[in-house]
C-alpha cells in the first residue's frame, strides 16, 4: 500500500508538471498576452509599458517564462547560468541548498497583476471560505445522497421513490445560477429570511479573513458564527440541490444493482433478517462505488464552486478566478490552476485508497 | 398526486411509461418484424410520454420565439430614451405581459423572444459545431487506428485535462474582452472545448464495429474505405451521437447564460437569454421578479425539454441500458 | 389427476404453530421414512411487459430424509424456478406461484415472510451454481457462515464464529481458522463451492437444494464436491434436492430421478432404472446424448432443436416439434404423467410402443404432425441409423 502511494505521488507530480506546461502555453499564447490590458489605456506611454513588460520579465521566450514561473531558473540570470542557484547546485533543489526562493517550487507563486500582492496570500485568503462553503455543502449533499438513494433504491418504483425521482429529476434541469437567483429572489428578497449574499454582516463585522476578522471572531464569537451560518444557508442550499440529483440517482443505481446480485439471493437463501441483508449485503457491496468517489469530490473543496460563489459573492477560490480572469490576471490564474490540478491528483489517490481498503478484492 | 406528475413525466423506474414502451417495443418483436432499427426506435421514443413532451416543450418554445421575434423586432440602437429614471422597471399588466426593464425600460417580452433567438442559436450551432467535429475526430480515430488514432486521442486528453468552465470563460474573456463580443466568437469557444466526449464516444463505436461481421464482409467484398466509413459504420455508430446532441443543446445555453451573466458573453446591445439576466440580477433586491423571472423560466424550460428528449431518446436507442 | 407415484403418508397433525423449531422437532419425533419436503401441483407464472407467462406447470415431487432427488432439464425447462419457488426466493411483485409445498407437512406458500425466514438456511439450505457470484465478496468465508448461526439463534458471534470453521473442517477444507479469515476470491473454486456447502450445513437443515453445484467446477473438482454433497448429507439424512443439466452427476449421486421439459416433468422413476432404460423420448434423447466409450466414432448424440421459450410452448406435447416419435395426435393432446410401475411415471401418449420397442417416424410424418412450422434442422439420417 504504501509502495503504491508512494508510486502514484511520483506519477501524480509528473502529471502536474505537464498540466502546469499545458495551462502556462495556453494562457501565453492567448492573443494580446498580459500586457494587453495595458495596451489601449492612453495614460500608459510605451516607454512605460516596455518597463512594465521587462520588470515582469515578459519580454523573455516563453519557455523561459516558464522556466522561471516553475523555479527551476533563477530571475536574475540568463541562459543556463539560471539553472544553476546562487550555492552552484541546481536552482529547483529546495531554498536552503540552492539559495534561490522564486518559483512554485520554492513556495513562490508570484505576484498578482491586479494590485501587486502575493499570489498565495491571494489564494491562501480565498481557500478557507471556499473550504467553509465547500465541506459543509458536501457534507450535507453526499449524506442525503446515500439516504436518499439506498431509500429510493431498497424500494424501486414505490411511492417515495417516484416522488424522489421528479423532484430530482426537475431540479437537475435548473441551471445553477437560475436556482440561486430564484432563492435569493424568494428568500432573501422576499421573504428577508436570509442575506442576499456576501460571507459577512458589513455592519455588524470586518471582512472575513481580514486583519480585523480575527480579532472581532474571537471577541464575539457566537455573534460571529451565526453570521456566517446566516450567510452560508443560500450559497449551501444551492449547491446541495443542484448536486444531490445526480449523486442520489448514482446510489439508487448501485443499490439495486446490488440487490440484483447473486450473493444477495445466497443472503436471501440463509434466512438473514432483512436488516442484515440489506446492510452487510446489498450496501456493503452497492456502496462501494459511491464511497471511492468521495475522493473525487476533494477537488471541489479547494478549487470551489464558481457560479456558486459568484453568484452569492462568496469570497472563495472560485469568485477568485472570475475576477482573475476578468482582470487577466495569470499568476494568479496559474496559481489557481495549479492548485486545482494537485487537488484532483490527491482526490484520485484517496479514491483509489478508499477503493482498496473497502474492497478486498482490490489489490494496490 | 406524485403519480399524475410521474405518469405525465414518465421518469420513474416501473411505473408509467416505460413499461408501455417496453410493451409496445415487444409488441414491435412479436408483430412486425420488417420494422428497421430506426423505425422501432422512433416507436419506443413515442410510446413514453417524456419523449413526446419533451419534444411538444422544445417546440412550443421555438415556436413562441420565432414567431415573437418576427412580431416584435427588437434594435438596441432605435430604442428611445426613456423620459423618467426608474431602476427595476414594472410588471406585468394589459400590453406587456412580461413586464417592463428598469433603465431603458424595454419590454421583456420583446427581449425573451429576441434572446431566446441568440441563445437558440448559440445552442444548437455550438452543438452541431462540437458534435460534427468529434464525430468526424472520432470516426477517423477509430477507423484508421495506429498513430492517427493514438495522436487524436492524445490530443482529445489534452483538451479534457482543462476545466473546461474555467476555459471557456478564459477564451471568452481574452477574445471578447469585458462588455462581450459576438455570437460567434461564442460559439467557437463551445465548439473548441465541446467535441471531445462525442470523439471518444463514436472511436470507441468505430473500434467495436470495426471488428463486426458485416464490416469484414464488406472489405473482403472490397468496398472502398471510405465508403465502409460512410455507410457502414457511420450510421451504426450514430446512436451514441444522437443521445448526447440534446445535451449538448442544453449545456450551451446554460453555458452562454451564464458567461453572458458575468460579462464574458455576447455583448450588451444583442439580447440573449444570459444578457437580460445580466441586467436584472444588478437590481434583484429590489424585486424585480418579472424581469429575472421570464428569461429564467425560459432557460429552465429549454433546460428541462432537452433533457427530457435526451433521456427519452437514449431509452429508445438503447432499451437495455435504460438507467 | 395423480401424476405423483411415490405416495407418501400425510402429516397426521395440521398445527397453525409458527415456530420453525417446533414443527422441526415435531417432525424430527415422527416417523422415519416421512418426505422432508411434498411439492404438489406446483404452477409458477411470471408477470410481464406482455402478460403474464407460466413457466411451471402442474410439477409435483417429493424428497424423502437422506434421499436424493435430482431434477433433471435443459437450461429453460424450470427446474431452477421450481426450486425457488419452494424455498419461497422469488420475487412476490413478479411471480406467481400456485399448489402446494409442504415442508415436515407444514404448507410453506402463503406464510409470511417472518416465517419463511426461519424455514430459509435452517429447514431448507441452498447452493448456488457460480459460487464466485453467490458468495458476498466482501465479507469473509467465516462470518458468511457464522451469520446464518446467528440468524438461526445457534449462538453469538463468538461461539458462531468458532462453529465456522468446524463447519469449514467438516467440509474438509486444509487450515480451516486460516481459510475463514479469507474473502472469496482467496479461495480456488473447489474451496469456495465447499465454503458454499459449510454455509448450507451449517443452519443443519432437513432439506439441502443443490442447482448446479458443480456446473462452474473443474471436471476433477466436480466429482469430489459431489461425492462430499452426498455423503454429508446421507449422514445426516438430510434430503437433497439436486437440480442439474448433467446426467453423469445424476447417475453418480441421486436416488430418483424427476425430468423436466418445457416446464414440466416428462419422466420420472429410481435413477437406476430410469438411465438404463429410458422411457420417454425426451429421457431417450436425453440419455443417449451422453458420450460414452461404446457409442465412439457414431458421432456426438444431439436433441435437434431448443426448448420452446414459455411465452411460445407448442400446442399438445410440448416436445412434439423435437420429439422423433411424435405422429399426429401429438401435436394435439397435450399427454398426462401416468404411472407405469416400478416407481415409474411417464409422460408421452406413445410411451406403451415405444416400450414394445416402436421406431421412430419419419421424417415426413413428423412434418405432418406438426415439425413443419418449426423446421426440424437435424440429420435424420444419422439419427435413424443409430
Amino acid at each position: 500500500m504504501l509502495k503504491f502511494v508512494l508510486r502514484r505521488i511520483g506519477a501524480s507530480l509528473l502529471i502536474l508538471l505537464g498540466t502546469t506546461v499545458l495551462i502556462y502555453a495556453l494562457l501565453l499564447a492567448a492573443p494580446g498576452g498580459p500586457e494587453q490590458k495595458y495596451a489601449n489605456n492612453p495614460r500608459f506611454t510605451p516607454q512605460q509599458r516596455q518597463a512594465y513588460v521587462k520588470a515582469l520579465g515578459l519580454d523573455k521566450p516563453i519557455p523561459v517564462q516558464y522556466c522561471r514561473w516553475l523555479g527551476a531558473c533563477r530571475r536574475d540570470a540568463d541562459g543556463l547560468d539560471a539553472l544553476l542557484g546562487t550555492t552552484g547546485l541546481p536552482t529547483i533543489l529546495p531554498t536552503f541548498l540552492s539559495g534561490v526562493d522564486t518559483g512554485i517550487a520554492h513556495g513562490d507563486f508570484g505576484f498578482s497583476y491586479e494590485n501587486g500582492s502575493r499570489v498565495i496570500d491571494r489564494l491562501a485568503g480565498a481557500l478557507l471560505p471556499t473550504f467553509i462553503l465547500g465541506s459543509l455543502s458536501a457534507l450535507i449533499w453526499l449524506s442525503l445522497a446515500v439516504v436518499l438513494g439506498v431509500a429510493t433504491g431498497l424500494k424501486s418504483g414505490g411511492r417515495f421513490d417516484n416522488i424522489v425521482s421528479v423532484v430530482t429529476y426537475v431540479l437537475n434541469s435548473f441551471p445553477t445560477f437560475i436556482l440561486g437567483f430564484a432563492l435569493i429572489w424568494i428568500f432573501a428578497v422576499t421573504l428577508h429570511l436570509t442575506p442576499v449574499s456576501g460571507m459577512t454582516d458589513g455592519r455588524l463585522s470586518p471582512a472575513f479573513g481580514s486583519d480585523a476578522y480575527w480579532p472581532y471572531f474571537a471577541s464575539q464569537a457566537g455573534t460571529a458564527i451565526a453570521d456566517l451560518a446566516r450567510h452560508l444557508i443560500l450559497p449551501v442550499v444551492t449547491l446541495v440541490t443542484v448536486s444531490i440529483a445526480g449523486d442520489s440517482r448514482y446510489v439508487r443505481q448501485s443499490v439495486i444493482e446490488s440487490m440484483g446480485m447473486e450473493h444477495v439471493r445466497t443472503a436471501r437463501s440463509k434466512g438473514l433478517s432483512s436488516l442484515r441483508i440489506n446492510t452487510r449485503h446489498i450496501l456493503r457491496t452497492g456502496l462501494i462505488p459511491f464511497a471511492t468517489n468521495l475522493g473525487l469530490a476533494f477537488p471541489f473543496l479547494v478549487s470551489g464552486a464558481l457560479v456558486t460563489e459568484t453568484i452569492f459573492s462568496w469570497p472563495g477560490v472560485g469568485r477568485l478566478t472570475v475576477t482573475a480572469i476578468g482582470n487577466l490576471d495569470y499568476p494568479v490564474l496559474m496559481g489557481i490552476l495549479t492548485i486545482g490540478a494537485a487537488a484532483v491528483a490527491i482526490g484520485n489517490l484517496i479514491s483509489d485508497v478508499l477503493y482498496a481498503v473497502l474492497d478486498p478484492r482490490v489489490r494496490l | 398526486m406524485s403519480n399524475v406528475i410521474t405518469a405525465f413525466l414518465g421518469i420513474t423506474g416501473r411505473g408509467g411509461s416505460p413499461r408501455r414502451g417496453r410493451k409496445a417495443a415487444s409488441a414491435s418483436l412479436v408483430g412486425g418484424i420488417s420494422e428497421s432499427p430506426w423505425q422501432q426506435a422512433r416507436r419506443r421514443y413515442f410510446a413514453g410520454r417524456m419523449g413526446p413532451w419533451g419534444l411538444y416543450i422544445l417546440i412550443g418554445i421555438f415556436v413562441f420565439v420565432v414567431i415573437g421575434s418576427a412580431l416584435l423586432p427588437f434594435d438596441f440602437y432605435t430604442v428611445p430614451q426613456p423620459d423618467e429614471i426608474n431602476f427595476i422597471g414594472r410588471g406585468p399588466a394589459w400590453g406587456r405581459p412580461f413586464g417592463e426593464t428598469g433603465l431603458l425600460q424595454l419590454d421583456v417580452l420583446t427581449l425573451v423572444v429576441n434572446g431566446g433567438k441568440t441563445s437558440l442559436a448559440i445552442g444548437f450551432l455550438s452543438a452541431l459545431g462540437g458534435i460534427s467535429i468529434g464525430t468526424f475526430i472520432g470516426v477517423i480515430s477509430g477507423f484508421f487506428g495506429g498513430r492517427v488514432d493514438s495522436f487524436l486521442m492524445r490530443l482529445t486528453d489534452i483538451f479534457l485535462m482543462i476545466p473546461s468552465l474555467f476555459v471557456i470563460l478564459f477564451l471568452s474573456a481574452v477574445f471578447q474582452g469585458k462588455g462581450g463580443g459576438g455570437m460567434w466568437t461564442l460559439i467557437f469557444v463551445f465548439i473548441a472545448f465541446g467535441w471531445m466526449g462525442i470523439a471518444r464516444l463514436v472511436r470507441g463505436q468505430v473500434l467495436a464495429l470495426r471488428e463486426t461481421e458485416f464490416v469484414e464482409a464488406a472489405r473482403a467484398l472490397g468496398v472502398r474505405p471510405v465508403r465502409i466509413a460512410l455507410r457502414h459504420i457511420l450510421p451504426n455508430a450514430i446512436g451514441p451521437v444522437v443521445v448526447s446532441a440534446p445535451f449538448a443543446v442544453g449545456g450551451a445555453i446554460i453555458g452562454e447564460a451564464f458567461i453572458s451573466y458575468l460579462g464574458f458573453g455576447v455583448s450588451a446591445d444583442t439580447p440573449t437569454w444570459g444578457n437580460i439576466l445580466s441586467e436584472a440580477t444588478k437590481f434583484l433586491q429590489q424585486g424585480n421578479w418579472w424581469w429575472i423571472g421570464f428569461p429564467g423560466l425560459f432557460i429552465v424550460l429549454t433546460s428541462l425539454s432537452v433533457n427530457m428528449i435526451g433521456d427519452a431518446l437514449r431509452a429508445a436507442l438503447d432499451p437495455r441500458g435504460v438507467k | 389427476m395423480s401424476p405423483r407415484t411415490t405416495r407418501t403418508p400425510r402429516a397426521a397433525s395440521r398445527t397453525a404453530a409458527v415456530s420453525r423449531t417446533a414443527a422441526v422437532s415435531r417432525a424430527k419425533a415422527t416417523g422415519r421414512n416421512k418426505n422432508v419436503v411434498e411439492v404438489t401441483n406446483l404452477n409458477v407464472s411470471f408477470r410481464t411487459a406482455t402478460g403474464v407467462i407460466k413457466v411451471v406447470e402442474n410439477v409435483s415431487f417429493s424428497v424423502a430424509k437422506g434421499e436424493c432427488l435430482a431434477v433433471v432439464g435443459e437450461s429453460g425447462s424450470g427446474k431452477s424456478v421450481s426450486a425457488l419457488a419452494t424455498i419461497g426466493l422469488l420475487a412476490k411483485n413478479q411471480a406467481i406461484v400456485e399448489g402446494s409445498v409442504k415442508f415436515l407437512g407444514e404448507e410453506l406458500l402463503g406464510k409470511p415472510e417472518s416465517y419463511m425466514r426461519k424455514i430459509r438456511g435452517g429447514g431448507i439450505s441452498m447452493i448456488f451454481q457460480e459460487p464466485l457470484s453467490a458468495l458476498n465478496p466482501v465479507t469473509t468465508i467465516g462470518e458468511q457462515i457464522a451469520e446464518v448461526l446467528v440468524a438461526h439463534d445457534r449462538g453469538n458471534w463468538k461461539t458462531a464464529n468458532a462453529k465456522a470453521i468446524e463447519y469449514l473442517e467438516q467440509v474438509e477444507i486444509a487450515q480451516p481458522a486460516r481459510r475463514a479469515k479469507q474473502y472469496p476470491h482467496e479461495l480456488s473454486g473447489g474451496m469456495r463451492q465447499r465454503a458454499m456447502i459449510a454455509m448450507a450445513l451449517a443452519g443443519e437443515p432437513e432439506l439441502i437444494i443443490a442447482d448446479e453445484p458443480t456446473t462452474a467446477l473443474d471436471v476433477t473438482i466436480q466429482a469430489q464436491v459431489l461425492d462430499l454433497l452426498r455423503r454429508t448429507t446421507r449422514e445426516r439424512g438430510t434430503a437433497l434436492l439436486l437440480i442439474t443439466h448433467d446426467l453423469g452427476v445424476v447417475a453418480e449421486t441421486a436416488d430418483r430421478v424427476a425430468v423436466m421439459y418445457a416446464g414440466q416433468i416428462v419422466e420420472e422413476g429410481p435413477a437406476a432404472t430410469l438411465l438404463r432404460k429410458p422411457a420417454s423420448p425426451y429421457a431417450i434423447d436425453l440419455v443417449s446424448s451422453i458420450p460414452s466409450y461404446e457409442r465412439r466414432g457414431k458421432g456426438l448424440s444431439t436433441i435437434s432443436g431448443n426448448v420452446p421459450s414459455p411465452a411460445h410452448f407448442p400446442t399438445g406435447c410440448r416436445f412434439h416439434p423435437r420429439c422423433r416419435f411424435a405422429v399426429a395426435a401429438c401435436a394435439k393432446t397435450m399427454p398426462q404423467l401416468e404411472s407405469t410401475g416400478g416407481g415409474r411415471a411417464v409422460r408421452c401418449l406413445r410411451a406403451d410402443e415405444i416400450a414394445r420397442g416402436a421406431r421412430p417416424t419419419s421424417t415426413a410424418k413428423r412434418a405432418a404432425a406438426g415439425g413443419a412450422k418449426r423446421p426440424v434442422k437435424a440429420p435424420a439420417k444419422r439419427k435413424a441409423a443409430r
